[in-house]
């Protein structure tokens, strides 16, 4: 996957983007492609700007400059003659629907059973047919292993099965790439495994996928790219099993330090 | 316009019997549903439930009711309080009601292990309400207070339907005379708007001084 | 005492009664339709719409009850607009009691945690979709408890109706008591009634606080 990955064109390509909140640079100019069918991790301290960063990715947070181009097409803006216009958040909501995101804090429906929240974007936005849907969505819970949970709420779920449903959720809209936002952090040690697994699988799927992550070893194993991310910079970047290995900033030796105690 | 002119004298006049109204209603309930409280937290189930009823009662009935039993009931039997002094005590009936729970909910939100260290120390029951209890229970009543009263002003223009010649009744005799009722249903309501800011106002200084400055908010 | 002033017009009675509580259930139904915009447009983009919907809130919570349903009955003929007086009482009562449940409401959507919102956008779904369909009915658990509690307060405020001509229970009242000049048995009845709605008011919140204490 990694060598045929590298030579594909890249999905989603990242320009000079920079994002303040309240006075402060949280991001300083972030460069990155994404090439179709691979798998990026973002890995840095918290408050070094991953989840502004990622949340950029889908305009959930609008930048403040920069360029974020999919699948060659500048997203967010406009060229009306030889002006860029922003769009509103209703001309976003096309673009929204092919990149996917999971939430570290699941945010799932609490109102509908594990289906209902899958099925819900499909009927609502791309207006499908329940019945239709309904077959695609059982098929997506066997594929998370949670065939025995259709009926079951929330609240009545552990952890990494919510997860997992809302992995479910993303899917469902058929998205071309997905956006992972530390998904295994609110989860107890033993629940991480399965949403890990069910990630794994997904990536050798070919699904492109970026994903902030604290989860060394799976980045080691399933991550093309790996970005290094420091006070609002990628201070370092590469093949996880160079910069993990061998790290060359003294602020990445010391996170590593950090997260495999 | 010309109307209002005309009639101002009597507007002002209304205005202060308005206010005044409110003043003493507020006084008396105020006390007399503090005490109640205290007698009702104190001195068992006997006192406490026919309390309770009495609260139930006032705080359920429209305000309408309460004043026409007193303004036509009363004289009945022989008790006839005229308009104002059967205005003054519906409202105050209804008053102690509210007044009752603002400032039971006050003493349950008192720490009751507070009783026992104060019995420890050798404290009196009357010194332990004094010195302990009651400066606790008004911190936490006041911003309650400040809202009931904030909301309660506004009811007063019921009792010009029992012929007390306050704003609104003032304004319904004006119209009759008028050929610009909207406007001056508009003057009569920005009175009562006026004073209800000012207790508005009352009840945002209260709120954030006695919840931020004895965090005593916690307690609910 | 004389009783029969109550039992030979039961027929009133009932009657004023049940235009009393169709008051309240039109005036409860209408104000929380009109809420449900104000509030949203309290948290706006627009200033303006901020503007509008916080003065409002002001507005409702310092003006008496009774003058809003004296300009609906009394003032705007002033404008050419003659209204009936059930329907001036109950546009009256609605204008007030939108102002009171419009802060309910608007409560029990920032109550509403911001990873819903932020869900349905990465889902693509359209706001107003969103609002409909997941954010209004989680945010139904934090508002129906006061809603429903101050119902209550609705019923008291349904008496003023009879002081712009709507006969119902207080108007009733007022009429019979002129009439008979019987006010003690006629005033303890309708007070009994009152309280008798007031019990099953008591009853449905009651059933609210558990049915949504249960879900938790």
């Amino acid at each position: 996957m990694t060598i045929a990955a590298a030579e594909k064109s890249p999905i989603l390509e990242v320009h000079g983007v920079v994002k303040r909140l309240g006075g402060v640079d949280i991001l300083k100019g972030i460069n990155f492609t994404v090439a179709e069918g691979s798998v990026v991790a973002i890995i840095g301290a918290s408050g070094s700007g991953k989840s502004t960063l990622l949340r950029c990715l889908n305009m959930l947070i609008v930048p403040d400059d920069g360029e974020i181009v999919w699948k060659g097409q500048r997203v967010g803006w406009v060229q009306k003659g030889s002006t860029w216009v922003r769009q509103k958040e209703k001309e976003l909501l096309g673009y929204r629907t092919q990149v996917g995101m999971v939430f570290q804090s699941f945010n799932l429906f609490p109102q509908m059973t594990a289906l209902e929240n899958i099925i819900e974007a499909p009927m609502t936005v791309l207006g499908r047919k329940r019945s239709e849907i309904e077959e695609e969505a059982h098929a997506l819970l066997r594929k998370v292993r949670l065939s025995h949970r259709v009926k079951a709420y929330p609240h009545q779920m552990s952890g990494g099965e919510q997860q997992r449903v809302a992995i479910a959720r993303a899917l469902a809209m058929k998205p071309k790439a997905m956006l992972f936002d530390e998904v295994t952090s609110a989860l107890d040690p033993e629940l991480k495994g399965e949403v890990l697994t069910v990630m794994r699988e997904l990536a050798a799927e070919g699904m492109t996928m970026i994903l902030v992550s604290h989860e060394m070893g799976f980045v080691r194993h399933v991550a093309d790219e790996v970005l290094f991310m420091h006070q609002g910079i990628v201070k370092e970047r590469g093949n996880p099993s160079d910069v993990l290995v061998n790290p060359a900033s003294a602020e990445l030796q010391a996170f590593l330090q950090r997260v495999t105690d | 316009m010309d109307v209002f002119i005309a009639q101002f004298p009597r507007f002002l006049d209304a205005t202060w019997l308005t206010i005044w109204m409110f003043v003493l209603v507020t006084t008396v309930s105020t006390l007399i549903g503090a005490t109640l409280a205290v007698l009702a937290e104190w001195a068992g189930k006997p006192v406490s439930l026919p309390l309770s009823v009495y609260s139930w009662v006032f705080r359920g009935l429209p305000e309408l009711i309460v004043l026409l039993g007193c303004y036509l009931a009363l004289p009945a039997i022989g008790l006839d309080l005229g308009s104002v002094g059967s205005a003054i005590l519906g409202f105050t009936l209804v008053g102690i009601a509210f007044q009752l729970e603002i400032f039971r909910a006050g003493l349950n939100a008192v720490d009751k292990r507070i009783l026992e260290a104060t019995r420890a120390l050798g404290m009196s029951w009357w010194l332990t309400m004094r010195r302990v209890v009651l400066p606790q229970v008004i911190r936490i009543a006041m911003p309650a207070w400040a809202t009931f009263l904030a909301g309660n002003v506004k009811i007063f223009a019921v009792a010009s339907a029992v012929a007390v010649t306050e704003v609104m009744a003032v304004t319904r005799q004006a119209i009759a005379v008028s050929d610009q009722p909207f406007f001056l249903i508009m003057v009569a309501a920005s009175i009562y708007a006026a004073i209800a800011s000012i207790l508005m106002v009352l009840e945002a200084v209260l709120s954030r001084r006695f919840s931020t400055r004895y965090g005593l908010g916690l307690r609910r | 005492m004389d009783w029969t002033v109550v039992t030979s017009n039961a027929p009133l009675f009932v009657s004023a009664t049940l235009n009393t509580v169709a008051i309240a259930a039109a005036t409860i139904v209408l104000s929380v339709v009109i809420a449900f915009p104000l509030a949203i447009m309290r948290d706006s983009r627009f200033g303006f719409l901020r503007w509008v919907s916080a003065g409002y809130s002001w507005t409702t919570r310092a003006m008496p009850t009774l003058s809003l349903l004296f300009l609906a009955y009394y003032g705007l003929p002033q404008f050419g607009i003659y209204l009936d007086p059930v329907v001036a009482a109950i546009t009256g009562l609605t204008v007030i009691a939108a102002g009171y449940n419009m802060e309910y409401i608007r409560v029990g959507l920032q109550a509403v945690p911001a990873g819903q919102y932020e869900a349905c956008r990465a889902l693509g779904i359209p706001l107003s979709i969103a609002l409909r369909r997941l954010i209004v009915p989680q945010a139904m658990r934090t508002i129906l408890p006061p809603l429903t509690s101050n119902l209550t307060l609705l019923l008291k405020g349904s008496a003023l109706a009879s002081l712009v001509a709507v006969t119902e229970l207080s108007g009733q009242a007022m009429a019979l008591i002129s009439y008979t000049y019987k006010p003690i048995e006629i005033l303890i009845a309708v007070a009994l009634i009152y309280l008798c709605l007031n019990g099953v008011l008591v009853g449905v919140q009651r059933l609210v606080e558990q049915r949504y204490r249960l879900q938790d």
